[in-house]
C-alpha cells in the first residue's frame, strides 16, 4: 500500500486492519456521517431560486398599415418584423435589445393589409413605448419603428387576468421619429 | 554590435557548460549509498525521500523502508532523509570509490511538516516561513484527495481566490471582465503559459496527476514575471520521475443531479435526467537509465454538464522526459498535446430558464448566441536545462511554445476551416542565473524573451497579430540577523505595433522580520501590469455581440502594500498549527472591461477606471493528529471600491471563507470541504442590457464531502460535490454546478 494513501499503518491483511479500526471508525465516520445527513436534510436546495410566476394578462393587437400594399419594401429589406412594446422609452436602438424589460410578439406576416396579434402570459403593469418594430439590416441594432401605439397616449396597461385590446396603424414610408423626442 | 558580441559569448558560454557538465558525468569515480529509514519506534517509512543535497541524486524508500542511491561521484556530501509528518535529518557522509556507504535514518514524528518549501516568490527555492509575500501551496495529495479534474478545479480550495465563471480572482483582482485577458499569471515548471491569442489560463493544459504542487502567489508579480501578473501568479510545478517504475490508473463515473426547479425542467426536458460525467487517466512513470527517466499521462474526460449545450469531451496526452547530465545539472522536456470538443455556455436565457443558452436576437431568425461550439487544441514543449555552475552559482535555461489552435464547429459538430477560427502562438525563453555570494546574500539576474503571433477570424483583417517582448530582471536578497531585504527589479518591452513599444518598470521590495524560531513578521510592497493582448486591441466580430478594436489601450497596471505574520507556535517540541495573517491594499489603474459605446452601436474593450481594494486575510493549517487528522481554512474580507464612481467594485464578494478537514482511520479516509462567498454587493455591467437577468447575483455555500477506502493499492472514493445542491451563480447568467456524485477508483503499482 503506498505511503500517500495510508503512511500509519504497516501493512496487514485486510480482516486485522478492519478489527484494528473498526471500533475507532464507528464513531468517528459514522457520527460526521449521520450529521452531514441531518445538515442535508434541514439545508438542501437553498441558494438562488428562479423568480415566481409573475402576474399576467393578455394582449391583443389590431395592426393596419397604411397605403398597403405601395408602402411594403421587398421581403429581402425585411429581416424581421415584429410587435414590441416596452417598459420604457427607448433612447437608442441598442435599447431594443433589453430583453428583461420588453415583450415582443412572433414574427408578423409580410406583405398584408391587416393583422390581429395575441400575446399571451404578458407582464402586468405599463408599457409606455409600444409598436411594430422593422430590423432593416442584418446588423444587430439595425431595428427601427414604423408605427406606435396612440390609443390611451401610447400607454399599453396590463391588468392581472384581463384581456387588453388595442388597434394601431404602420407605415413603411412615414415612420415615426426615433429616438422619440423628448417630453418636457 | 556590442550586444550581438554579448549574445554570442552567452552563447559560447552555454556551449561550454553543456560540454563541461558531459565531462563531468564521464571521468568521475563512482561510489553508493544506501541504508534505511525508519521511524523512532522502528517502523519502516516507505516513500521517504532521501537525497544528496546540492546534487541532484536521491531516492524513495521502498515498502520496508530502504533505499539505494547511486553511482555517486566520490567526494563529501550531506544526505537528507525527509518524510511527511517526520522531522527531517541531515547527516555528513563520505562517499569513497567502489564502496557503498551505508546510513540508516530515525525519524521523530511531527505534528507539522515544518519545512514548506515555494519557488515563486523569490524565483528560487526559499523556506515558505522566510518568504515576503502570501502563498497557499496545494499538494499534490491535496490533488489527488479530492480527484480534483482541472486546474480551475483545483483552485476552488485555496483562501483568497474564486473563480468567476472561468476567471481566476485572487483577492479581488479580477472580477468579472467578460473575457479581459487573465489578471492572474500562469507559470509552468517557471514559464509563462497565458494563452497566446487572448492571454487567458488554459486551465486543462497539464495533467493533474502530474503535478507537484501547485503555488498561488496572492499579489502583484510583475516584478519576477512581467505582463500578466497583476493581481497574482499561480504556478503550477510538475513532478519528476520516481526511482522505481510505477503505474497509476484512474476512472471516475457519476452524474449531475436533475434540476431542482420545476420551471427549469419544464424549460429543458433533458434537464429533468442525471447527467453524466466520466473520465480515465493512465500514468506511468519510470527511470531508463541512472540517468534519465520520465513520466507519461494520458487522460480522457467527458462531461454532458447541467446545462444545455455545455458539454465537453476531452483527451489528453503529455510527458515529461528529464536527463541528469551530470551530478550537477540536469534537462527536463515538457511536452503534450490536448484536444477538447465543447459547447461552451456563455449566458442563460433569463433566470426562469437558467438551463438554456440565452439569444440576443430580438425575433426568432437568428440561431441562439448564448452558447459557442469549438474544437480547441493545445500543444505545448517547455526544455529547461539546469547547472550548478559552482557551489554558489546556478544556470537556468528554458524555452517555451504554446501553440492554440480552435475551429468553430458547424451544426453537424463537423470542424470548420482553422481560417474561421483562430490559431496562435507562443514561444520564448529565458536564462537566469542564481548566485550566492556569501551566505544569506542571493542574486538573481536574467534576461527573457517572447512571441506570440494570432491569425484569427476574430481580428480585423489588417490587425497587427504579433506582440513581442523582451525583459530583463534582477534581484537581490540580503539576511542581516534577523532581518531578510529582498529587492527586484524587472524591465518589460512589448511592440504593439510596427515601429511602437510599450515599455513597463516594475518594481518590488519586501522585508521579512524572525521574531523567534515560529514566528516572522513581512512587509511587501510590488507592482503588477498587464498589457492588453492581441485580441483585446483587435478583435472585431458580430458572431455574438457586435465588438470593435481599440488599439489604443493601455496597459492595466497595480500597486500592492502588505504586512503580514506567519507562526507556527511550539507546543512542546512540536508545531501544532501554522497560522498566516495579512492586511493588504491594493491599487488598479486602466482597468480593461468590453464596453457598449452607443455611437458605435458595438462593444470595445476600454480603459475604464481605477480602483483600490483593501482588505485581510487569516489561513490556518493544522495537522491535528499526524497523517491521520488535518483542518484547514482561510477567511479574505475585501473592501474594494471603484474610485471613478465611489460605489463598490463590481463582482467581488466581501466575504471569503474556505475552509476543509481530513480524516483517515486506517484504510478509510473522509473529508470535507466548505466554500462560502457572500454575494457582490454590485453587479454592473453593459452586458445586462442585453442579457436577461444578467444583474442577478448571488451568495455562494458549497460543500464538498468524500469518504472512500484503500486496499492492496487499490483506492475508492465517493466524492459528492455541492452536497447540499446550493443555487448559485458562478457569475452573471450562469448557474453553478448542482450536487453531482461520482465514485473515483485508482490503483498505483
Amino acid at each position: 500500500m503506498p505511503a500517500l494513501l495510508c503512511p500509519c499503518i504497516p501493512p496487514a491483511s485486510f480482516s486485522t486492519v478492519l478489527r484494528r479500526t473498526f471500533f475507532l471508525a464507528c464513531p468517528i465516520i459514522l457520527l460526521p456521517a449521520v450529521l452531514t445527513l441531518a445538515v442535508f436534510l434541514a439545508a438542501c436546495d437553498l441558494g438562488f431560486a428562479p423568480p415566481d410566476d409573475p402576474p399576467t394578462g393578455t394582449l391583443v393587437v389590431g395592426i393596419t398599415y397604411e397605403n398597403y400594399p405601395e408602402t411594403w419594401p421587398p421581403t429581402e429589406e425585411i429581416y424581421e418584423l415584429l410587435f414590441v412594446a416596452l417598459r420604457f422609452v427607448p433612447k437608442d436602438t441598442a435599447d431594443f435589445l433589453q430583453l428583461n424589460r420588453l415583450i415582443f410578439s412572433e414574427r408578423l406576416q409580410f406583405h398584408v393589409e391587416q393583422q390581429t396579434v395575441t400575446l399571451d402570459s404578458v407582464g402586468t403593469g405599463l408599457y409606455p413605448y409600444a409598436g411594430v418594430a422593422h430590423k432593416y439590416s442584418p446588423d444587430l441594432f439595425a431595428w427601427r419603428p414604423i408605427g406606435l401605439v396612440e390609443e390611451g397616449g401610447g400607454v399599453i396597461v396590463i391588468s392581472p387576468g384581463q384581456t387588453t385590446r388595442i388597434s394601431m396603424s404602420a407605415d413603411f414610408l412615414n415612420p415615426p421619429p426615433f429616438p422619440p423626442p423628448e417630453t418636457p | 554590435m556590442n550586444i550581438r558580441k554579448t549574445w554570442r559569448k552567452f552563447a559560447v558560454c552555454l556551449c561550454v557548460s553543456w560540454a563541461l557538465a558531459g565531462t563531468n558525468a564521464a571521468g568521475a569515480q563512482d561510489g553508493a549509498v544506501a541504508g534505511r529509514v525508519t521511524s523512532t519506534t522502528g517502523d519502516p517509512l516507505p516513500g521517504a525521500n532521501v537525497v544528496l543535497l546540492d546534487t541532484t541524486y536521491g531516492d524513495a524508500t521502498s515498502e520496508d523502508g530502504t533505499y539505494r542511491i547511486g553511482p555517486v561521484p566520490i567526494g563529501s556530501y550531506r544526505i537528507q532523509a525527509s518524510s511527511v509528518g517526520f522531522a527531517t535529518e541531515i547527516r555528513q557522509i563520505d562517499v569513497v570509490a567502489d564502496e557503498t556507504v551505508y546510513v540508516d535514518f530515525f525519524l521523530e514524528p511531527i505534528a507539522v511538516e515544518s519545512r514548506e518549501i515555494v519557488v515563486t516568490t523569490t524565483r528560487r527555492t526559499a523556506d515558505a516561513g522566510d518568504i515576503a509575500a502570501s502563498v497557499s501551496v496545494l499538494t499534490a495529495d491535496d490533488l489527488v484527495e479530492r480527484n480534483i479534474l482541472a486546474l480551475d478545479d483545483a483552485l476552488q480550495y485555496v483562501p483568497g481566490v474564486q473563480l468567476t465563471g472561468n476567471e481566476v480572482n485572487i483577492r479581488g483582482s479580477s472580477g468579472f471582465s467578460y473575457n479581459t485577458g487573465s489578471r492572474v499569471l500562469l507559470l509552468v515548471d517557471g514559464m509563462p503559459m497565458l494563452s497566446p491569442d487572448a492571454e487567458r489560463i488554459p486551465f486543462d493544459l497539464i495533467p493533474v496527476h502530474q503535478i507537484e504542487r501547485i503555488e498561488v502567489l496572492k499579489g502583484p508579480g510583475s516584478a519576477l514575471y512581467g505582463g500578466g501578473a497583476l493581481g497574482g501568479i499561480i504556478h503550477v510545478i510538475t513532478k519528476t520521475y520516481p526511482a522505481k517504475p510505477e503505474t497509476f490508473v484512474e476512472i471516475y463515473g457519476g452524474a449531475y443531479q436533475p434540476a431542482h426547479h420545476d420551471i427549469w425542467r419544464r424549460q429543458w426536458k433533458d434537464g429533468e435526467n442525471p447527467r453524466p460525467l466520466g473520465g480515465i487517466a493512465i500514468n506511468h512513470a519510470r527511470p531508463l537509465s541512472p540517468n534519465t527517466g520520465f513520466w507519461t499521462n494520458l487522460t480522457y474526460r467527458y462531461d454532458a454538464s447541467h446545462l444545455n449545450m455545455n458539454s465537453s469531451r476531452s483527451l489528453q496526452g503529455f510527458s515529461k522526459f528529464t536527463w541528469r547530465t551530470s551530478p550537477d545539472s540536469h534537462v527536463n522536456i515538457l511536452a503534450g498535446v490536448n484536444r477538447k470538443t465543447s459547447d461552451t455556455f456563455i449566458y442563460w436565457n433569463g433566470a426562469r430558464d437558467a438551463l438554456n443558452p440565452g439569444s440576443t436576437n430580438l425575433g426568432g431568425s437568428i440561431s441562439s448566441s448564448g452558447t459557442s461550439d469549438n474544437l480547441t487544441q493545445h500543444a505545448s514543449l517547455l526544455p529547461a536545462y539546469t547547472n550548478a555552475l559552482s557551489a554558489s552559482t546556478l544556470l537556468q535555461a528554458k524555452a517555451r511554445l504554446f501553440g492554440i489552435f480552435i475551429q468553430p464547429l458547424d451544426d453537424d459538430k463537423n470542424p470548420k476551416p482553422l481560417s474561421k477560427g483562430t490559431i496562435g502562438f507562443r514561444y520564448g525563453g529565458e536564462v537566469q542565473l542564481d548566485y550566492e555570494p556569501a551566505p544569506g546574500r542571493y542574486i538573481i539576474a536574467g534576461l527573457s524573451g517572447d512571441a506570440n503571433l494570432t491569425n484569427s477570424s476574430f481580428t480585423g483583417a489588417d490587425a497587427p497579430r504579433s506582440q513581442p517582448e523582451v525583459a530583463a530582471f534582477t534581484q537581490w536578497e540580503e539576511e542581516i540577523g534577523r532581518v531578510k531585504i529582498t529587492g527586484g527589479l524587472r524591465f518589460d518591452t512589448y511592440r504593439i505595433r510596427q515601429g511602437e513599444t510599450l515599455s513597463k518598470l516594475s518594481p518590488r521590495t519586501s522585508a521579512t522580520i524572525s521574531m523567534g524560531p515560529s514566528w516572522t513578521v513581512r512587509l511587501a510592497y510590488g507592482e503588477g501590469f498587464r498589457a492588453p493582448s492581441v485580441l483585446e486591441r483587435f478583435v472585431e466580430s458580430s458572431d455574438h455581440l457586435p465588438i470593435v478594436s481599440n488599439p489604443d489601450l493601455k496597459p492595466e497596471t497595480s500597486r500592492s502594500y502588505e504586512v503580514g505574520v506567519r507562526g507556527q507556535p511550539l507546543f512542546g517540541d512540536a508545531p501544532l498549527f501554522t497560522i498566516d495573517a495579512a492586511l493588504f491594499l491594493s491599487q488598479y489603474r486602466e482597468l480593461i472591461e468590453p464596453k457598449f459605446t452607443p455611437e458605435e452601436r458595438a462593444f470595445r474593450f476600454t480603459n475604464f477606471t481605477r480602483a483600490r481594494i483593501r482588505g485581510g486575510e487569516l489561513e490556518l493549517r493544522a495537522d491535528i493528529l499526524p497523517g491521520r487528522a488535518s483542518l484547514h481554512t482561510g477567511y479574505t474580507y475585501l473592501d474594494a471600491k471603484d474610485l471613478e464612481t465611489e460605489e463598490s467594485l463590481a463582482f467581488r464578494s466581501t466575504h471569503l471563507l474556505k475552509a476543509g478537514a481530513t480524516l483517515t482511520v486506517g484504510p478509510l479516509e473522509s473529508g470535507v470541504d466548505l466554500r462560502l462567498a457572500s454575494a457582490p454587493e454590485r453587479v454592473a455591467s453593459d452586458f445586462a442590457r442585453f442579457i436577461r437577468d444578467a444583474e442577478l447575483s448571488s451568495p455562494i455555500q458549497v460543500m464538498d464531502v468524500r469518504i472512500g477506502a484503500s486496499w492492496r493499492g487499490i483506492r475508492a472514493t465517493l466524492h459528492i460535490r455541492n452536497a447540499l445542491n446550493y443555487h448559485y451563480l458562478s457569475r452573471p447568467a450562469l448557474l453553478g454546478s448542482p450536487r453531482h456524485a461520482f465514485l473515483q477508483i485508482s490503483t498505483r503499482m
